[in-house]
């Protein structure tokens, strides 16, 4: 299989001398193309770190990161951007969405930043919209919507420009379980049907579990590394079906 | 992120808030409107001033005088405080200048001189009348009579042409409209193509001489002919005969001021004098009754550049005040955009573009009200009681594009280099630690 990221003996020291603190300690690691990634660890862990480090948004202190065998250390800030805006998605628990601009403004940014023409980028912005359900809401302000529409809005932002991996923190931090779900199967899909890779960071056991392959993570080292082979057609929707379930029998209960 | 995608955005980032943007966009405006004014003044008065010089001739023309003893020369030219209004003859004025004669000797030593033109040289046997007076109601005036020393001299007119110096007849340009009224006229078109009679008292019979002669044109008022009568040299050599008819013929050839071209690409100014001044004889030309004449405007506009630089530089704080304040509430944003790739110069840019386009829009409409008020000034000042009513032909405001563009063009660069420490910290931001910034 493709290693669409390899980790080799990756540190990274916040702050110099005394005050210096190690937030993560020689990590090896490779990820496959299409597999879905759970990071897990309590706050202050460094699956944060971790995943900043992966996601090239920092650099680290010691180590390399390859991007599809392309050592990450030794590219120049210009291409480093490049590789970031072509091949990843980002999808954050805060949403960070533009608030004053319309919801495809803020799905097509990752196309005009990549400086592709104004009719190219609609495009694909209502194509990734379409995907999350959303093409009606395309000329509302961002600040409309609700906290699941906004994540969907995020997720559409994330998959229009097509990347290998997107690497979603908390993603349904912010949402009740529901929409959370919701959210899930928006992102599973993309992981099954397109074969993108899916890194998420959570705390979130039930979200963890649905991923194929569970790394966690403690003071920095990584204390387990577990690939499940699941079919994965069941994972979100049969949680759901079990919630719904659940509920169905609580009913009856009564 | 292309060039037109980042002007856009920042155009519209900067009306997110718009009080904020409005407020740092007045102070611009005040700036710009305070320096567009004082430009188009500026313009307003040279365009006059090269007007009113074609009344003095070319630029290499000088005039010169014959030194006083006590070396206290007051030029011939005087800068009055212009009425325009005829004044009445009474008996007894003269119209004696007070000045110094010329020699032949030192005339041909003039013409000697390298940096003066051979053939330019000029002798003005300046004649005088006692008074003129009016075929059409008898009133009398006592005039101050200017030759036409030379072809590239132009008056502005109002009414009629030029004198002709080869015509046989005479030929005479009134001072101003004023006078075409007090002779009787209607307007100044009314008495183009009448007649006015020079009158010369002969001193020793007292008898009276009278010289007709015909006005072809009318003078737009000016600051440098003072309101003097324009007659061609047919009538001014009979006036000078009849002046000096008593003079031994040595007196008679007596001259007090000649004109001549100097050769003022080869020459400078000082050169010339220097020289003329040993000969002995002070010079004045045309940049020196300018310099007279600037020197005065230039209070004006000076307090006012003043005043538009002092509103510049507190716009400036107000611009780098704005986008630090821009800068530390879209520190997220910063973080999503260099999350998403969008590289240290690009948000730089975006933020410099927005500093650039509140330069623009501030200065555009402190230029636009400037504009809209200052042709409201001039035709104000032109009408009626207003009081530029003496000067048509002069606009106290003038705007083209040459004043106003450079203006605008400057408040943005100003406002490019006050954005530059505000934009510098937005692309120096760590994409992580701003995507935390609560």
């Amino acid at each position: 299989m493709n290693k669409v990221i390899e980790v080799k003996n990756l540190t990274k020291t916040y702050g110099k001398k005394a005050t210096a603190f190690t937030a993560l300690k020689n990590i090896n690691l490779s990820i496959n193309e299409g597999e879905s990634v759970a990071i897990v660890g309590k706050s202050g862990s460094g699956k944060s770190t971790l995943m900043h480090l992966l996601a090239l948004l920092d650099k680290p202190t010691k180590g390399e990161v390859l991007i599809d065998g392309i050592e990450s250390t030794k590219l120049k800030s210009r291409d480093l951007n490049k590789l970031r805006n072509e091949r990843f998605g980002f999808v954050f628990q805060q949403f960070f969405m533009n608030a004053g601009d319309t919801v495809l403004e803020n799905v097509l940014l990752p196309l005009k930043i990549a400086k592709l023409p104004r009719g190219k980028r609609k495009k694909a912005a209502m194509e990734a919209l379409k995907i999350v359900d959303l093409e009606s809401k395309t000329k509302n302000k961002a600040t409309d919507l609700s906290g699941g529409q906004k994540q969907r809005v995020c997720i559409a932002r994330a998959i229009v420009n097509n990347p290998r991996i997107i690497f979603a923190d908390e993603p349904t931090g912010n949402l009740d379980s529901a929409t959370g779900d919701k959210i899930t199967d928006l992102l599973f899909n993309l992981n099954k049907k397109q074969g993108v890779t899916l890194i998420i960071v959570t705390h979130d056991e039930d979200l963890a579990k649905l991923c194929n392959r569970i790394i966690r993570i403690s003071d920095g080292t990584i204390i387990s590394d577990q690939t499940v082979r699941k079919d994965l057609k069941k994972t979100a929707s049969i949680k759901r079906e079990t919630e719904a379930a659940r509920v169905k029998k609580a009913n009856e209960r009564k | 992120m292309k060039l037109i995608d980042i002007i856009k955005t920042a155009n519209h980032n900067l009306f997110r808030n718009k009080t904020r943007t409005i407020l740092t966009i007045l102070a611009i405006f005040i700036g710009s409107f305070c320096i567009v004014t004082t430009s188009a003044t500026q313009a307003g008065i040279n365009s006059f001033l090269d007007d009113q010089s074609a009344a003095f001739g070319g630029e290499g023309l000088i005039q010169m005088y014959g030194k006083k003893e006590d070396g206290n020369n007051t030029s011939a030219v005087q800068i009055s405080s212009y009425t325009g209004a005829p004044k009445k003859y009474t008996n007894g004025d003269t119209n004696e200048m007070g000045l110094v004669a010329i020699t032949p000797d030192q005339i041909e030593k003039v013409k000697d001189l390298p940096g003066i033109i051979r053939g330019s040289v000029l002798d003005g046997k300046f004649s005088t009348v006692t008074y003129v007076e009016s075929t059409k109601n008898g009133e009398k005036f006592v005039p101050s009579l200017n030759l036409m020393t030379n072809d590239s001299v132009h008056f502005d007119l109002l009414a009629g042409k030029m004198i002709d110096n080869n015509s046989s007849e005479n030929e005479l340009i009134l001072p101003s409209k004023e006078w075409a009224k007090e002779l009787g006229y209607e307007n100044e078109e009314d008495a183009i193509g009448k007649t006015l009679n020079f009158v010369w008292s002969d001193p020793v019979t007292k008898d009276l001489v009278t010289f007709p002669a015909k006005i072809v044109g009318v003078q737009a008022p000016s600051v440098i002919s003072g309101g003097s009568m324009v007659i061609n040299t047919t009538l001014n050599a009979k006036l000078y005969e009849e002046n000096t008819k008593y003079l031994p013929a040595t007196e008679k050839d007596k001259v007090y001021t000649i004109a001549a071209e100097y050769d003022y690409q080869k020459y400078t100014v000082d050169e010339i004098k220097s020289e003329l001044d040993k000969i002995g004889l002070t010079a004045v030309t045309l940049k020196d009754i300018m310099g007279q004449i600037k020197s005065f405007f230039d209070v004006i506009i000076t307090i006012f550049t003043v005043f538009g630089y002092i509103a510049l530089l507190a716009a400036v704080i107000g611009i780098v005040n704005t986008l630090y304040m821009s800068v530390q509430e879209r520190t997220r944003e910063i973080g999503l955009m260099k999350a998403l790739g969008m590289g240290r110069g690009k948000i730089f840019l975006s933020f410099a573009v927005e500093a650039i386009m509140l330069g623009f829009w501030g200065s555009a409409f402190g230029a636009l009200a400037s504009i809209l008020l200052g042709s409201a000034v001039n035709s104000a000042a032109h009408t009626g009681e207003g009081f530029m009513q003496n000067f048509p032909t002069f606009n106290l405001v003038e705007y083209t594009p040459a004043t106003v563009i450079p203006v605008i063009v400057t408040i943005m660069i100003i406002a490019f280099i006050a954005s530059v420490l505000p934009a510098r910290k937005a692309s120096k931001k760590d994409p992580i630690n701003s995507l935390r910034y609560e």
